[in-house]
């Protein structure tokens, strides 16, 4: 999909969630969430090349053992965003933090093992 | 799937919101809480079933 069907498509769900704010809202929230998987689903389309050339090009590096966590934090990253903006477009501003906390704990875990080959690494040059 | 549900929920969601106005309007108050309730649902479930896919596909891509 490229960019100008894709800002076309928004425009179009900008107008109809604004004509369904003063109607019922919560059809603008159902127009909003449909927009943001159309965009979120056509990003993915572009994702893809952009990851398995990251894949390629530190193959052979000392950053291709992390890849897959730091790809999976990158979508944790995503998704929360993606949920996150939704509360905080309805309103629900206490929502969007608490699903931010839990991400946040959630990339905590899945760096853990980074970090301590990090130290890890710092001890070996110190000694 | 561009813009056809766009469309679908948009032309539901403008049904409904007539359709509850009527109703309200002729004094039938709790019919018009249960067709817009009953409009919500069919349209969540439209809505659900597509993030359904779309986190799968996330999942996939990010090694989930």
């Amino acid at each position: 999909m490229t960019d100008f069907k894709l800002c076309g498509i928004v425009i179009c769900g900008v107008i109809l969630s604004c004509v369904f704010k003063s109607l019922k809202n919560e059809y603008s929230l159902f127009i909003r969430l449909t927009i943001t998987i159309v965009i979120t689903a056509a990003s993915l389309s572009l994702f893809v090349p952009i990851l398995a050339y990251i894949e390629k090009i530190t193959n052979g590096t000392v950053i291709y053992s992390y890849l897959p966590v730091l790809i999976k934090i990158l979508g944790i990253a995503i998704i929360t965003e993606i949920t996150a903006d939704t509360c905080i477009d309805m309103g629900e501003n206490g929502l969007a933090n608490k699903i931010g906390i839990f991400a946040k704990a959630e990339i905590l875990v899945l760096s853990m093992p980074l970090i301590e080959s990090l130290f890890n690494m710092c001890l070996d040059l110190l000694k | 799937m561009d813009i056809s549900l766009i469309l679908k929920i948009t032309g539901i969601g403008l049904l409904i919101s007539v359709a509850c106005q009527v109703l309200s309007k002729s004094g039938r108050d709790e019919q018009a809480t249960m067709l817009s309730i009953a409009g919500i649902i069919i349209v969540m479930l439209l809505v659900v079933s597509e993030l359904e896919g779309l986190f799968s596909k996330l999942a996939q891509t990010f090694g989930f």
